[in-house]
């Protein structure tokens, strides 16, 4: 059947006008593919209100957690194999087979390790109850729901209640709060790592509780929430931190929300390849509260006449804390070496308690910003090695301020060996920073990285000088051009 | 037909789908990351703040320049001999000449003439002006100008004294227009500008140079990564010319400071009298160095810098430009609306491109091209060209130029300078503009590229009055206030665009500032009233003298609040000239010129540009809006434009209604038609009227229609009262 | 040629599908000319698109326009449609006399039109005058000055050696108003049918409705 002429005509009008359209827009040039970062934020499930779920009050903090496992039992076991409870994951090979590493058994720079000190050093664990070595790590009644997912505000844990809750806390107004986790729920325990607010990661701290945009873009202009970046399925929460980790995967990245190359300067995305999104974007780390740049565990145990507690303290040793520093850079593939227990140092050097894989002429690896914590420890000067010693508790540095005590308790509870005689031996430890990013418009320029004022030290970065001049790492063939073969893991992101 | 109809339906329906399908689906310019895999690499390389740091007081600034190639350098004073053997002050030219030809490079710069060494009349058409450079061309912002045929005004000594912290030595400060060395001259010799200076209460007197020195050309000032500028303008002002160049090692710690004299330092000097570069702290010249006396220059992308206007540093003062690399946002200066100001003060800057990238020396085998001109037709490039060697044994001074107000010297380097299309591909980034090519064609780069001039830019020199210390009535543009201060709120301004033929001959709309000047000419003698004459006139001794007073207190407080100076009443012109007349002037007259200054830099890159097409295209046009000169016409002149730099200003110089003296510009004056601006009046007026008449027409045929038809439709509805027909009755 | 009236109304086929599709793109393009020509002559009073749009979408539409244009008169010229538009000499004065008695006259009475209008004969003598120069004089001009106007970017010699954009954009600006005051115009007169819709509806749908009786007329002629 003939379409009627006057509905013939009226789509010969459209069709005028359709052409008037693709004329204007071939008079328009190729857009480029924009960013679009917020399609890809994770979906947020909708909250179910727990309220009326529970009305008597809780004992103890395991009771609350029996009380979550009635309807969320496997929540519970998928825990159980997370990080977050068994504060260890990587493998890694030593001579004497696989071991396997992470926080509960590793030395760092700051307050050195857990051993022997638990109930202090637990009370940042998401359990109750890790008072000692033999810590039943398969009782799931253990696990602390609440320190990630109480909303109330007023769950806390006893400093030095190895994880159990503070006195004070009403465990019946915390179970019935609970939600998904907020930046205040995994700040509690990340911002105040090293024994204080700030102390220890350089770009993780109690501003980041509720930012300003100048503070995080993320976080304070956009409200995001760390497990909006930390995407958490069956409670394995991503993200590496190269204090504990040396493998590179169950990364979280820029890219994951971000495109690769997302500047519409040419000249900018050409930096993509060598330089990471970091670098640029988060160019100061503590701009508000001071982080621990130093700590110098050697000049503990005197009595100074009253001391700043940010300078020194009796039981620690003196300190520098800087605010608004500028980092240290460094090439980084995303694996890193680790100063295992046990290995041995050269005292009059400076040992890397975890160094950073990668260099100019490895075309995995980008220049990354670090805060690069300096210390002295102390060390076993027969045996060559360090020894973490015991500070909190009876016998503990911090009631009897003998180092040769604390130092034989605490290689007791981390199966060193300790001769008797010790020396302290100087340290460093790199922590990468991803937090603290700052709009777009306080990002570095030019002139901060190249030029005679810039921060960079080219020639420790393996270049013969300056890159503006005398070409990147591929033209001035530093980087070696290997054959392709796909990897799994990159440092762009699970995408 | 029908077919016909279904291929034209078929073709259009496809373009239809065509065009709902998104066209924005773009090869975007992706980076790929490097994903190719590597074993693990040796030991990473990190940089820590505990190595030895890039910066100490061996290795100044940059560790790549120190060690390099240049040798150590023995200095040498003006007989040839060691200073550390003779201790007298440092020649440049005799210890620089042992590799460079220091005497070529000496005649080869311009910077060190200023024009004395071009026998050409200026082109400005200012009677007074004597050549083409800042010597001998009349500047209203130093008001003193050498007279090397007429009248003695100031000497040559003068000149330096007051004006030699922009001079870099050399030249005319050493020898005379015949060639003469200066120390070579006698009381009588002529020009008496060489021979001769006024005391400081102005009478003439002898200038010694033997006992004052010469300023040699100072190498140290431009090629010195630290170059002690301020105590080299301290000699220079007291007229100590001889150590010049020893002052300008200061930072160095060669010498040490002893009273008035300067010592060596021995002990950095090895036995033959030699140093290292790196102590002299040798390198090519930066911007920084440049920036001593051209402009406001900043080096760090972190500094929060202030600049308060200086006519010393001359762009910045003539222009507003300021050459740093960081953030407008992130500087201390008082910007208006500066938190939204993310772009830099200058692109090239922040780029890191560096004033001899653009401005090279003319015979550096690394920069030079030949013109399109000279180059045969078959060449896109020709690579023959100088040995490093024999450039660095004799690297040409003048540098490569394009054509401004100021640059009025070295007319044959005009359009030397790369210019933004010598680098830039205009057309890969301006495809989003409509008519590009006829944008590129009427408009050069800056008139977009340079929306605004953020820093505090000069407006008005009043020469017609002094303030108590001495200086003329000085006015800023965009500045809420006294822009010495760092709390100033400054506006910045929007660059007049006016049409400018460049070296190329192209006749171009450029942004520019415009500087107006009023000044006291002498008519019988053919030049503006001298900075001594003016100063005799207006004070006695420290004091204003009481008939100027008189008629300028408006408060009758006794003394002049800046406020008060301004002639604009009859009375008070009259009193001015008297005081004029009786110090020998004889026909004061009042005139005034607006000099027209290109804005080169402080240039936005893509996050700044024009883009807003109504910027030009609309009622409110920028091309057409008016531009203030001053806040009153002293004497009641208006300025003409000095026209020598290739600019033109179409349009009208006219008091607005408040008094202000501004001009408006014309784009049809200089043959530009501006879609949605320029306006044939007489077409809209008689299309208004074609349009208004068929619209009354169509109303009143219409009206009268309608009416006539509802009247028959209510005849035709109302029964007959009588029969119609014969037949009926 | 008419076919047996229903309800006294005759429907005389008078524009073809060509015809009428020519005339209402013409319109369309013509339309949106001049709503972006006006943003562009006045972008202040005029602010729909903004002044980059304008260009573009007045650009786009010009091109179409130029088409339609070029494919409508090889159309009229190929089908010999193009007579109707040529003043017959012989009876000239006379139909003009009496079209313009219509207009001042007869209209307001109620008069039926004095042309009887088919396939063959669609204008009277004072539109053809008027079409003539429409078609042949201003549209001509305005097309031209605008392809001008337009080549100043690709051939600014040529255009700055006729005389530049100052006297080639206020002509096309003229040309503009005119066109916009015969808009008016004809937009009005279409309505001097039988009935206000009449010829409105025989440019949709091809058929002039008519309740005269063609055959007596047609023998009258």
């Amino acid at each position: 059947m003939r379409p009627h002429p006057s509905l013939v005509l009226a789509l010969v009008i459209v069709t005028v006008v359709g052409l008037a359209v693709v004329l204007v827009e071939l008079q328009k040039p190729r857009a480029p593919e924009l960013d679009d970062p917020w399609s890809q934020l994770p979906e947020v499930a909708a909250h179910v209100d727990h309220s009326t779920f529970f009305d008597t009050d809780f004992a103890d903090g395991p009771a609350v957690t029996q009380a979550c496992m009635e309807c969320h039992a496997d929540a519970a076991q998928d825990f159980l194999h997370t990080a977050h409870w068994t504060w260890a994951g990587d493998h890694v090979e030593t001579a004497d087979g696989t071991q396997e590493i992470g926080k509960k058994n590793l030395l760092n720079n700051f307050c050195i390790s857990i051993e022997s000190n638990w109930p202090r050093c637990t009370s940042c664990h998401a359990g109750y109850g890790w008072d000692d070595a033999d810590f039943d790590f398969a009782d799931a009644t253990k696990i602390d729901c609440l320190i990630c997912h109480d909303r109330s505000g007023q769950y806390q844990k006893d400093p030095t209640g190895a994880g159990r809750p503070a006195e004070h806390v009403d465990l019946l107004e915390a179970a019935r709060s609970v939600g998904r986790p907020t930046r205040a729920n995994c700040g509690t325990c990340h911002f105040n790592g090293g024994g204080g607010n700030a102390v220890k990661h350089g770009d993780l701290d109690g501003s980041m509780m509720f930012p300003t945009a100048a503070i995080d873009v993320h976080m304070g202009r956009h409200d995001l929430q760390c497990v909006d970046c930390h995407r958490t399925e069956d409670h394995d929460i991503p993200g590496r931190s190269m204090s504990v980790s040396v493998s590179n995967t169950k990364r979280i990245g820029c890219t994951d929300c971000h495109a690769a190359a997302p500047h519409r300067d040419e000249r900018l995305n050409s930096h993509v390849e060598a330089v990471a999104c970091q670098t640029c974007h988060i160019p100061r780390m503590a701009p508000r509260v001071a982080t621990k740049m130093q700590w110098d565990w050697s000049t503990a145990g005197e009595d100074r006449p009253d001391p700043d507690p940010h300078e020194y303290m009796k039981g620690k040793g003196s300190f520098v804390y800087d605010t608004d520093v500028a980092p240290d850079y460094a090439w980084y593939n995303g694996t890193s070496d680790r100063y295992l227990k046990g290995d041995p140092i050269d005292p009059d050097g400076i040992t890397a308690m975890n160094r950073p894989h990668g260099d100019a002429a490895d075309p995995r690896a980008k220049i990354w910003p670090f805060k690069i914590h300096r210390g002295r420890q102390p060390y076993d000067a027969e045996l060559g090695h360090f020894v973490n010693p015991k500070t909190y508790g009876e016998g503990g540095y911090w009631e009897t301020f003998d180092w040769d005590q604390a130092l034989r308790l605490g290689a007791e509870a981390s199966g060193l060996e300790y001769s008797g005689s010790y020396g302290f031996a100087r340290t460093e430890m790199y922590w990468p920073l991803s937090h603290m990013v700052v709009p777009a418009d306080e990002s570095l320029q030019c002139a901060d990285c190249h030029g005679d004022d810039g921060r960079m030290d080219w020639p420790a970065l393996g270049y013969d000088g300056d890159p503006a001049e005398r070409g990147g790492r591929r033209r001035a063939g530093i980087t070696r051009t290997a054959s392709s073969t796909t990897t799994t893991d990159h440092q762009g992101g699970t995408r | 037909m029908k077919s016909f109809a279904l291929s034209v339906l078929v073709v259009t329906a496809a373009s239809v789908i065509a065009a709902s399908a998104p066209t924005a689906s773009v090869i975007a310019a992706s980076m790929t990351v490097a994903s190719a895999p590597a074993a693990s690499a040796p030991a990473a390389a990190v940089q820590s703040t505990d190595d030895a740091a890039t910066t100490s007081p061996e290795n100044p600034a940059s560790p790549f320049l120190h060690p390099g190639l240049h040798p150590d350098v023995v200095l040498r004073d003006r007989d040839g001999t060691p200073v550390v053997a003779s201790g007298n002050p440092v020649s440049p030219m005799q210890s620089c000449n042992r590799c460079h030809d220091t005497a070529w490079i000496e005649e080869h710069n311009a910077h060190a003439w200023l024009g004395l060494d071009e026998a050409g009349l200026a082109r400005s058409g200012r009677a007074f002006d004597g050549g083409t450079g800042p010597i001998n061309r009349w500047d209203p912002i130093t008001y003193d100008r050498v007279d090397f045929d007429g009248d003695f005004t100031i000497g040559i000594a003068d000149w330096l004294r007051r004006h030699g912290a922009r001079h870099v030595g050399g030249g005319f400060a050493t020898v005379d227009t015949e060639g003469r060395s200066l120390l070579d001259l006698e009381a009588g010799d002529e020009p008496a500008a060489f021979t001769h200076a006024r005391t400081d209460d102005g009478a003439i007197t002898a200038w010694d140079w033997n006992e004052s020195g010469v300023a040699e050309l100072n190498c140290f000032l431009c090629h010195g990564d630290d170059p002690a500028n301020e105590a080299r303008i301290a000699e220079l002002s007291a007229g100590r010319f001889g150590t010049a160049a020893i002052a300008t090692l200061a930072n160095t710690g060669l010498v040490e400071r002893d009273g008035e004299a300067w010592e060596w330092v021995d002990a950095l000097f090895d036995e033959k009298g030699a140093v290292s570069a790196a102590t002299l702290g040798l390198r090519s010249a930066t911007a920084e160095n440049c920036g001593q006396c051209h402009g406001a220059v900043v080096t760090s992308a972190a500094d929060p810098f202030f600049v308060a206007p200086d006519p010393r540093r001359r762009q910045t003062e003539t222009t507003g430009a300021i050459f740093a690399p960081g953030r407008i946002a992130r500087s201390g200066m008082n910007v208006a609306g500066r938190n939204t100001l993310a772009r830099a003060w200058d692109v090239h800057a922040e780029r890191l491109v560096d004033c001899t990238d653009c401005h090279a020396s003319t015979n550096n085998p690394g920069a030079y091209a030949e013109a399109n001109a000279d180059r045969p037709d078959h060449l896109r490039f020709d690579a023959r060209r100088l040995d490093v060697q024999e450039y660095l044994k004799r690297p040409s001074h003048d540098l490569a130029k394009g054509r401004s107000a100021q640059g009025t010297m070295r007319d044959h380097l005009d359009g030397s300078i790369r210019t933004c299309a010598d680098c830039h591909d205009a057309s890969a980034a301006h495809e989003w503009l409509p008519y590009r090519d006829r944008h590129f064609d009427a408009l050069e780069c800056a008139a977009c590229h340079v929306p605004r001039s953020m820093g505090p830019a000069r407006q008005t020199t009043d020469w017609t009055v002094l303030t108590t210390d001495g200086e003329p009535r000085v006015l800023h543009r965009g500045a809420h206030g006294d822009p010495q201060s760092a709390s100033t709120l400054l506006e910045g301004f929007r660059p007049v665009l006016l049409p400018r033929t460049g070296p190329d001959g192209e006749r171009r709309l450029a942004p520019h500032n415009l500087v107006s000047t009023w000044y006291w000419y002498d008519t019988a003698r053919e030049r503006p009233v001298t900075r001594e004459e003016l100063h005799a006139a207006w004070f006695d001794g420290d004091d204003v003298r009481p008939e100027i007073r008189r008629v300028l207190d408006a408060t009758g407080n006794g003394t002049l609040e800046p406020i008060e100076l301004g002639l604009l009443h009859d009375h008070q012109i009259e009193a001015v000239a008297a005081r004029l007349r009786a110090t020998g002037v004889r026909d004061p007259k009042i005139r005034a010129e607006t000099q027209a200054y290109r804005v080169s830099h402080g240039v936005a890159g893509r996050g700044g540009a024009t883009r807003d097409c109504s910027t030009c295209h609309g009622e409110t046009s920028r091309v057409g809006e008016d531009f203030v000169l001053a806040d009153f016409a002293p004497g009641g002149v208006l300025p003409t434009l000095v026209g020598d730099g290739g600019v033109e200003m179409p349009g009208e110089v006219h008091t607005t209604s408040c008094g202000h003296v501004v001009v408006t510009p014309d784009p049809d004056i200089a043959g530009l038609y501006l879609l949605g601006f320029s306006r044939a009046p007489w077409v809209d007026r008689i299309g208004v009227l074609a349009v208004l008449m068929v619209i009354a027409g169509v109303v009143l045929h219409g009206g009268l229609r309608v009416v006539l038809w509802a009247a028959r439709r209510q005849r035709a509805t109302t029964p007959e009262l009588e029969p119609r027909t014969e037949a009926a009755r | 040629m008419s076919a047996n009236p229903i309800d006294g109304i005759r429907r005389i086929p008078l524009y073809t599908f060509h015809e009428r599709a020519w005339h209402w793109v013409q319109a369309v393009t013509i339309l949106a000319l001049l709503v972006t020509g006006a943003e562009i002559h006045a972008p202040e009073a005029v602010s729909i698109f903004g002044f980059r749009t304008a260009v573009l979408v007045h650009n786009a539409f010009a091109v179409l326009l130029l088409l339609n244009a070029a494919m409508g008169l090889f159309y009229f010229v190929t089908s010999g449609m193009i007579r109707q538009f040529g003043p017959q000499p012989r009876d000239f004065v006379t139909m003009s006399l009496a079209q313009v008695r219509f207009y001042a006259y007869g209209i307001f009475r109620g008069e039926p039109h004095p042309m009887q209008h088919d396939a063959e004969h669609k204008l009277n003598p004072l539109q053809q005058v008027t079409y003539l120069v429409i078609l042949n004089v201003l549209l001509p001009l305005q097309v031209i000055t605008g392809l001008l106007i337009w080549s100043a970017s690709r051939w600014p010699e040529l255009v700055a050696s006729i005389g530049g954009l100052g006297w080639l954009v206020p002509i096309h600006a003229l040309c503009a108003w005119l066109f916009l005051a015969f808009t008016i115009m004809h937009l009005y007169l279409t309505t001097t049918g039988e009935t206000p819709t009449t010829n409105l509806e025989a440019m949709v749908h091809g058929d002039l409705k008519t309740r005269h009786d063609t055959t007596t007329e047609e023998a009258a002629r």
